[in-house]
């Protein structure tokens, strides 16, 4: 249940104003509600998540690493391409090489090693990044997590990002991400949590995600997809969360997502 | 997303929450689902066009519906939105909505409109629009000058044939719904409190009344406080409805003009906003400007009729026209040559010498003409006779006059023909001879006539016509008498017996005291055997031989013919015997003519003779 709270927080935090979104606001209150009242222990492993995160962001600030100049340039060309001076939080950001590893958001591997490292996972949801996301932010070849989401990133999904082979989270809901999404992401072969939800996505729904043979969450709601449900989507059969509401898909209910063992969320509404 | 809500999602091991809602489904919900709410925590299936009569699998979805009550009835009427409502017009009272059509692929349905006039909203429903395949409709009798909100629901007719349960209230989803899953329009009624202000003075305006149907002809202008939309009409002085005002105030030409009917119009305006309305009468005035669009209407004077003796020149009529235009001076034309029109003052007078024979009446047609219109009328002169021509006799009849005809004898008759017409004729001629009758033409013996004297008479006879006289010369030949048969006398020669035919026996003599000198002759009696023979001279041969000892003696009567009168002689003609005496024969001479076709021969010179005309005529046989 944490991803699901953590995009019910996610939604809480913003102000949208156009009504397609507000429906979804309202849908996803519903279910958040009754999954509240019905599960009082949600609340409690929400907060013991964030606890754990933000231990482990505080941690790293210690670190003096090196990390690969591929790695530190990617990080500054997202500054930079996301007006990095406008940031809510941008600790350290711009700091002497060797800093990385300290930078707002910025989490290493290794950062006991003295010698050399690599960036694991960039989490800046929520700071005011404002920009396209820059394609060379797949030269961060160690992410295993990347959190974009809640900022007003524009332009497309750059599809450099299928590289990132290490990835297990890639989140940027409530963006205003526009094209479609690339099916080069279906090559994220340890996917587990894929949120490209609240965005202005178009465009049909990859058949090729149906590879990410380890995804548990997949949305893709409030978007503007249209189209079919590829019946791809059945081999996730690691899939719990499948939320595909609040766009312009089109045709019937697959008969396969019965393939789908583990599902516990399934949102077809509003389409 | 449509079609049917596949029941294999029953199978779903560990679903937890399934949300369908506010989609295009229809169909039966799968019993099979039934199956998944023994893990379900949440399901949510309003706003499609599913339904179920399986009360349990109801029972079971409603309580794992995130609105526990009202519950949903899934087995009646289902409305789902329908999308892009748009409002397409705002008026005082009524407002035109729009949107897009909802796919249903079965049960018929349509479209169901919610209005709220109230904060927060408290929509009310309107009247349903029926039929799929709908996309608007015109919502009436609302509040002037009020803000609305308004959704659009769609919605299937009751699945008939169904079990119906009174489960709950068939309209809980559609109230539900307010308007969060629809989208929602706003507008406001027009006709707010302010009332139009019409600008005054409207300046005076004029159009020519050959202006077309939706010329431009003034403007009204007109404003309102509150922004309403204004709506103009010409309330009075608009005879004929030749004006009309669109909503932007502009008058325009709507049927034809006519100064010579209406010169000026003076128009009553209103301006409205659908509630307030201002008025200003009396405050267009539209002055038609005339043009020259009537023919002018031309008028044949008092005809003076031409003699045809009249004088190239000579004024005939004269042509007038008026025209409702005012136009005064016209150009006049017509045709032919025979007259001629002043083409200023319309006088038609004569071009060409006249004659009543050849065309005594004339049809021209004579154009009026304004400038720019014109008009023809037909004018018709008659020509005056005159008697200008001379007679022309002739001779009827002629009958000449035998020299002993009587004084008063009918000789010929003249009659006379005359192109002026007339009919009656004086006549006269010259001499005495013959008199004329001075009124019938008829010519009579006047005098004792004497053949030997003047056989032929030419006379001139004059025919007059009162004014004009012509003559022709009549010959009358007088027809000579004969009255006198021939006299006659003979000579004999008295032929031997076998005397060669063609022998002369006699030779008859004829006088006549008519002095006649041809006569025909023939022997009429005696001539038996047809022994002689006569000629036109009168000559007597032998035409057989003579035998004195069979007949020694012929009495003859021979005929002699002046032609009119006929007188006969009596000649003997003796034998004289001759004998010969060859070998104990008696030889008698033989007749050299057969004296029968003589007589014959004689016959036909007489016929012949008498086909020769005797008769006279008028014209002098040639001496």
């Amino acid at each position: 249940m944490k991803w699901e709270c953590s995009l019910g927080s996610g939604r809480l935090n913003q102000v949208k104003s156009k009504p397609l979104k507000m429906r979804v606001f309202s849908g996803c209150v519903g279910g958040l509600g009754i999954a509240m009242r019905r599960n009082s222990n949600l609340t409690r492993i929400y907060l013991q998540s964030l606890f754990v995160i933000l231990a482990a962001a505080f941690g790293a600030t210690t670190a003096r690493a090196v990390i690969p100049v591929a790695e530190h340039d990617a990080l500054m060309a997202l500054h930079s391409a996301t007006n990095g001076a406008g940031w809510t939080v941008s600790t350290n950001w711009g700091g002497a090489n060797g800093t990385e590893c300290t930078w707002f958001g910025v989490t290493c591997d290794g950062v006991d090693d003295a010698s050399s490292t690599t960036v694991t996972k960039l989490n800046l949801a929520g700071n005011g990044l404002n920009g396209a996301i820059p394609t060379t932010l797949s030269d961060l070849t160690g992410l295993t997590e990347l959190y974009l989401g809640n900022n007003s990133l524009t332009g497309t999904i750059p599809p450099s990002l299928g590289t990132l082979n290490n990835l297990t989270t890639l989140s940027m809901y409530s963006n205003s991400l526009t094209g479609s999404i690339p099916g080069k992401l279906g090559d994220l072969s340890n996917l587990v949590n894929l949120s490209l939800s609240e965005n202005e996505l178009d465009g049909s729904i990859p058949a090729k995600l149906g590879g990410l043979s380890n995804l548990q969450t997949l949305y893709l709601q409030s978007n503007r997809l249209s189209g079919d449900i590829p019946s791809e989507l059945a081999k996730l059969t690691e899939l719990t969360h499948l939320s595909l509401h609040a766009n312009l898909l089109t045709g019937a209910i697959p008969v396969s997502l019965s393939g789908l063992p583990h599902i516990t969320w399934l949102s077809l509404n509003a389409n | 997303m449509s079609g049917a809500i596949p029941a294999s999602l029953g199978d779903l091991p560990e679903i937890q929450y399934l949300s369908l809602n506010a989609n295009k489904l229809s169909g039966v919900i799968p019993d099979n689902l039934i199956e998944a709410t023994d893990t379900l925590l949440g399901i949510d299936v309003r706003y499609n066009a599913v339904h179920s009569p399986n009360t349990t699998l109801i029972t079971a979805l409603n309580q794992k519906h995130p609105v526990a009550s009202p519950s949903i009835d899934l087995t009646a009427s289902q409305t789902i939105d329908a999308e892009g409502l748009l409002v397409t017009d705002t008026r005082v009272f009524d407002v035109d909505l729009a949107w897009d059509t909802v796919a249903y692929t079965d049960h018929e349905g349509g479209y169901r409109i919610y209005l709220s006039s109230v904060t927060p909203d408290v929509f009310t429903q309107q009247a349903d629009v029926a039929g799929k395949a709908s996309t608007s409709v015109t919502v009436t009798a609302l509040t002037n000058c009020t803000p609305y909100r308004a959704i659009v629901h769609s919605y299937t007719t009751a699945h008939t044939g169904e079990p119906a349960i009174p489960l709950n209230n068939n309209n809980a989803n559609e109230v539900e719904s307010d308007g969060e899953l629809g989208n929602v329009v706003e507008f406001t009624t027009y006709g707010c409190s302010a009332i139009p202000v019409i600008d005054l003075p409207i300046p005076a305006s004029s159009i020519s009344e050959l202006a077309k149907n939706g010329t431009g002809v003034a403007t009204v202008a007109a404003t309102d406080a509150d922004g309403d939309p204004l709506y103009y009409s010409i309330t009075a002085g608009n005879t004929g409805g030749v004006f009309a005002i669109n909503n932007a105030g502009v008058i325009t030409v709507a049927d034809t003009l006519d100064y010579e009917t209406t010169p000026v119009y003076t128009l009553s305006i209103e301006v409205s906003d659908g509630v307030n309305v201002a008025s200003a009468p009396e405050s267009v005035r539209i002055d038609i400007l005339n043009e020259n669009d009537t023919a002018p209407v031309p008028s044949v004077g008092a005809i003076t009729e031409p003699s045809e003796s009249a004088a190239i020149g000579t004024a005939v009529v004269t042509i007038s026209a008026t025209d409702a235009d005012g136009t005064t001076s016209f150009i006049y034309s017509m045709t032919g040559t025979a007259f001629a029109i002043d083409s200023a003052s319309g006088v038609i007078t004569v071009n060409a010498v006249l004659d009543y024979e050849t065309t005594p009446s004339y049809t021209e047609t004579v154009t009026v003409s304004d400038g720019v219109n014109e008009a023809t009328v037909d004018v018709t002169i008659n020509i005056g006779n005159e008697n200008d021509n001379t007679p022309v006799p002739s001779v009827g009849i002629i009958s000449p006059p035998s020299e002993s005809a009587e004084i008063g004898t009918l000789v010929a008759a003249i009659s006379a023909t005359d192109a002026d017409g007339t009919t009656s004729f004086i006549y006269s001629m010259t001499g005495t001879a013959f008199a004329i009758d001075s009124v019938s033409g008829v010519i009579t013996l006047n005098t004792v006539l004497d053949y030997e004297t003047t056989p032929s008479y030419t006379e001139t006879v004059t025919v007059s016509d009162g004014v004009n006289e012509s003559t022709i010369d009549v010959t009358i030949n007088i027809v000579k008498a004969n009255d006198n048969a021939p006299a006659l006398s003979a000579a004999i020669t008295h032929p031997t017996e076998n005397a060669p035919v063609g022998t002369v026996v006699a030779k008859i003599t004829a006088t006549d005291p008519d002095g006649d000198t041809f006569f025909t002759y023939s022997i009429i009696r005696g001539n038996d055997d047809g022994a002689f023979a006569i000629n036109g001279s009168g000559v007597i041969t032998v035409a057989t031989s003579l035998d004195y000892e069979t007949t020694n003696s012929y009495l003859l009567t021979v005929a002699v013919s002046d032609v009119v009168n006929t007188a006969t002689i009596d000649i003997t003609i003796n034998v004289i015997n001759v004998e010969v005496d060859i070998g104990g024969c008696s030889v008698r001479s033989g007749a050299a003519f057969d004296p029968v076709l003589l007589f014959w021969i004689g016959l036909s010179l007489v016929y012949l003779m008498r086909k020769r005309p005797i008769v006279i005529s008028e014209v002098p046989p040639p001496e």
